[in-house]
């Protein structure tokens, strides 16, 4: 049988076609934990609760939404959905895809941040902070590993006992 | 050392005093049409005279000693052309008429890089690839880098190149390849990269390769191998071109990696003009390109500009002075976000940038003393500023160096079977900047080289090399580099070639000496840094197939000491990196280059394939960066006016990278990477319109759109489509 070059130089030129070489890997980043909820106070007085990741810890002239814009910082969950509240506690999920604005990197300060006023700019303040240390206000940093889910970054408030708020 | 050195002084400059006031050959040399040919090489036997031939195919040697010679005519797509006997009388002229006959394959090619004088490609003793400026254009690369991917052994990972497995990736600091302008070093003096972008592709005739250790004639850097560019020699026709492209890259091949709603558009224009009268001759040129960059924050503005001037003196003497002036800005994408994210950088990097002014001029002075000693004299004065500027941070960092180069040698023919070429070099480079802070560093070096004719199809190379270099490091550099090379031609259209050297690498300011960030880097001295040194061995046969091409085979090792490879330590939100003398290794492999002429040069092609076995002997693991298969093809069919032609290009995934770049999270992904096959396709037309010769390629590169990386976390382009038009009056 003839040997059809043409054929053979057609399949040379056409087999890179098959192979598209590298994809998204779509395999979600974040961490997720407990939050334990002790002494909820009256409804007015805890309009909202969320949970929020600092990359630095927070200074005194920076609120929650200052830092939000900044992109230093990501809220779970999205804006449209709510953490329900006066419940002894919740499970949450904060990855790159459930959350906003949640990265692969380093975070200094974890919390439950308290929208205790009408003021949704302003009145915000910590309620709970994640540590390693069991009634301990110190942060514990969590470092957002690529395609990782951590576990176990449990938060405890006590709405009675607020840890110290960095911001005014 | 010294008394070698006088002798071979007066070897050149005794033949000097004898003033011979002898004949004069001339000539005309064409086609078998009679058709003038240009640019033909005309090499007289035994002297270091010669000549090449204008738009009218004219040339002329003077003081030709009375003789009798032997001429061999050389030019790229013609077969060589030797013509014994001619004699020579004093006064007298003695005038020759050369008809060449068109060979389908380009097999004549005269190279300067392996000897530095003018060698056949077939003569040499080392592997060596030549990149012709007629397929840089073909293939519309844009880039320099872009035009070194498809030569056999050469392997590109991002801006660095690496010859048969030498170089890795050393995140911009140094290089194991040696890159020259015309001869003279041209790497910058504070990072030791390659200044690839300063040279625009319009001003180059071609780019000579040469594979593996080079140090013996060419010092620090060459332990790997040497690109050297050439500039077009300026022609006696007067020219005049026009050339612009442009194109766009095709959108992602996941909805998940677009970024942007517009079609991210590159073009770029360049002007050449070039006059040339009996002695004097001058070019210049001009480029900008534009790129909006396929990645967010990738978009680059370049702007080149090159002059050329050449005065020749009584026809034994001439002075060439070239100058370049680069002015870029650009954004800084050093990793993606993810591989999600694949065409985005990390927040904190999305407005890095980089904007760098650069300049040089050069000039060679070539004089002959007598027929038998040629004496030429290069120097170099460069002047870099750049800067990176980290927008989040509102850090910014600056280097400011400038450059001093001056090289004397000499090539003079001692008798029959000896021709000995010498020289001295020094270098100096002053940099000032928070990057490598104010320091000095240069060296000094003497080299010597013999061409020993054994016999009529035998040759043997010797020489050697002395480098004294300071950088500030504990301790000074002294290297001593000697090669051996042989070629053995048992018939017509074999010849064996076999190869023995060392090379050496001083480390360059940046590895010793980085301070400074530079983006998600902040460097740690290190003053003990040792140089790198290598030993290479070759052997090799280049076969000719008669009119249907040619087939070369070499089998290479390397064994390397003292490797400079940077350690990485993790620091708080950055990564610490050192320099440090790691390991020795092993790379070993062979390559094979196939090239094809059929269908009377209707269609030419070429295949290589490059195996390297790059091997830590410490550890016995696999160097990192080094894929170990590299497989290029080219083919182009020639109808008439009409070129069509395609590129393949295959290189194996390589087998490590940085992990702890990985590990820490710094290139988030940076482990996924894959082999790499790329298809480039390309349709060209020549035509003649209103006395206009004008030239238009189309080029579809990475066709199938094949998603890779060359460097950890640098998506490269996807489908690329680009239009060229080169009009020339």
């Amino acid at each position: 049988m003839r040997f059809e070059w043409r054929f053979f130089l057609v399949g040379v030129l056409l087999l890179p076609s098959c192979d598209t070489g590298l994809s998204p890997l779509n395999e979600p980043s974040g961490f997720r934990g407990v939050v334990r909820f002790r002494n909820w106070p009256p409804p007015d007085s805890v309009r909202e609760i969320r949970i929020v990741a600092f990359e630095r810890y927070p200074t005194d002239s920076a609120g929650i939404i200052a830092t939000l814009l900044a992109g230093q910082a990501a809220v779970y969950p999205e804006l449209e959905r709510r953490l329900p509240r006066f419940v002894d506690s919740i499970e949450y999920e904060f990855t790159t895809k459930k959350g906003l604005n949640l990265k692969v990197t380093n975070y200094q300060y974890v919390i439950v941040a308290q929208q205790y006023g009408s003021n949704v700019l302003a009145d915000w303040r910590p309620a709970g902070v994640h540590s390693r240390r069991p009634n301990s206000f110190d942060p514990a940093p969590v470092r957002v590993l690529l395609h990782r889910i951590i576990p176990n970054i449990d938060i405890d408030v006590d709405f009675n006992t607020p840890p110290p708020r960095p911001w005014r | 050392m010294a008394l070698i050195v006088c002798m071979l002084c007066l070897s050149v400059f005794s033949p000097a005093l004898m003033l011979a006031a002898g004949g004069t050959i001339t000539g005309r040399v064409t086609t078998e049409a009679d058709e003038p040919i240009e640019g033909v090489t005309v090499a007289l036997h035994g002297t270091v005279r010669g000549a090449v031939t204008n738009a009218q195919g004219m040339f002329r040697i003077v003081d030709v000693p009375n003789g009798r010679y032997t001429l061999t005519f050389s030019m790229v797509g013609f077969q060589r052309v030797r013509v014994s006997g001619t004699l020579v009388n004093e006064g007298e002229e003695t005038f020759l008429s050369v008809r060449m006959k068109e060979a389908p394959l380009q097999t004549e090619q005269v190279i300067v890089t392996a000897s530095k004088h003018e060698q056949s490609l077939a003569e040499v003793p080392v592997s060596i690839a030549v990149l012709d400026a007629s397929l840089i254009h073909a293939r519309n690369a844009v880039t320099l880098d872009e035009a070194l991917r498809y030569v056999p052994g050469v392997n590109m990972t991002g801006p660095q190149a690496n010859i048969r497995g030498s170089s890795g990736y050393s995140l911009g600091a140094g290089s194991r390849v040696l890159m020259m302008l015309d001869g003279i070093p041209f790497i910058a003096g504070d990072t030791g990269e390659l200044l690839l972008e300063m040279i625009p592709l319009g001003s180059i005739e071609r780019i000579e390769i040469v594979k593996g250790a080079s140090s013996a004639l060419y010092g620090s850097n060459a332990l790997g191998g040497v690109i050297n560019i050439i500039t077009k020699p300026i022609s006696s026709t007067p020219e005049t071109f026009l050339r612009t492209y442009g194109g766009f890259y095709n959108k992602p091949s996941h909805e998940q990696w677009r970024w942007s709603d517009k079609t991210r558009f590159f073009h770029g224009q360049s002007v050449g003009f070039a006059r040339r009268s009996e002695d004097f001759g001058f070019a210049f040129f001009l480029s900008r390109q534009l790129d909006d960059g396929y990645r967010q924050n990738d978009y680059r503005r370049r702007y080149n500009a090159y002059a050329k001037l050449r005065q020749e003196f009584s026809g034994s003497s001439a002075l060439t002075l070239n100058a370049g002036l680069l002015h870029q800005f650009s954004g800084q994408f050093l990793f993606w976000r993810s591989l999600d994210s694949a065409l985005i950088p990390p927040v904190k990097h999305q407005t890095d940038n980089l904007a760098s002014t650069r300049f040089f001029l050069s000039g060679v002075f070539t004089t002959i003393l007598s027929d038998l000693a040629l004496l030429t004299a290069k120097t170099m004065w460069s002047s870099s500023r750049w800067s990176f500027q980290q927008m989040q941070d509102n850090d910014r960092t600056e280097s400011v160096v400038d450059g001093y180069r001056v090289e004397l040698s000499a090539r003079t023919v001692v008798s029959e079977r000896h021709t000995i070429t010498f020289g001295l070099e020094a270098n100096a480079d002053a940099m000032s900047g928070e990057m490598f802070e104010a320091r000095t560093v240069g060296g000094l070096a003497l080299y010597a080289q013999d061409e020993i004719t054994l016999a009529d199809d035998v040759a043997l190379t010797i020489g050697a090399r002395y480098d004294f270099q300071s950088v500030g490091l504990v301790e000074k550099s002294f290297q001593f580099n000697p090669k051996s090379a042989l070629t053995y031609t048992p018939v017509d259209g074999t010849t064996l070639r076999a190869s023995l050297g060392r090379g050496f690498r001083v480390p360059s300011v940046a590895e010793a000496f980085i301070a400074a960030g530079g983006g998600f880097i902040r460097g740690v001295p290190n003053t003990s840094l040792k140089p790198e040194q290598s030993l290479s061995v070759e052997v090799g046969v280049a076969q000719s197939l008669g009119d249907a091409g040619t087939l070369d085979l070499a089998a290479f090792r390397s064994d390397y000491d003292n490797l400079i490879e940077p350690g990485l330590m993790v620091g708080q939100q950055t990564l610490e990196v050192q320099w440090r003398n790691v390991t020795s290794a092993r790379v070993q492999g062979f390559e094979s280059s196939l090239t094809l002429a059929l269908f009377d040069g209707g269609l030419q092609s070429s295949l290589g394939y490059t195996y390297v076995y790059p091997e830590d002997r410490t550890t016995r693991a696999i160097l990192k960066y080094r894929p170990r298969h590299l497989l290029y093809g080219t083919a182009t069919a020639r109808i008439e006016s009409f070129t069509i032609g395609t590129d393949v290009r295959y290189v194996s995934r390589v087998d490590r990278i940085d992990d702890e770049l990985v590990e820490t999270g710094i290139v988030p992904d940076g482990d996924e990477r894959t082999h790499i096959i790329v298809a480039d396709f390309r349709v060209g037309a020549t035509f003649w319109i209103a006395g206009l010769d004008v030239l238009t390629t189309l080029s579809v590169k990475n066709a199938f759109q094949h998603n890779y990386v060359e460097l950890i976390g640098n998506m490269m382009p996807p489908r690329t489509y680009i239009m060229s038009l080169e009009i020339r009056l």
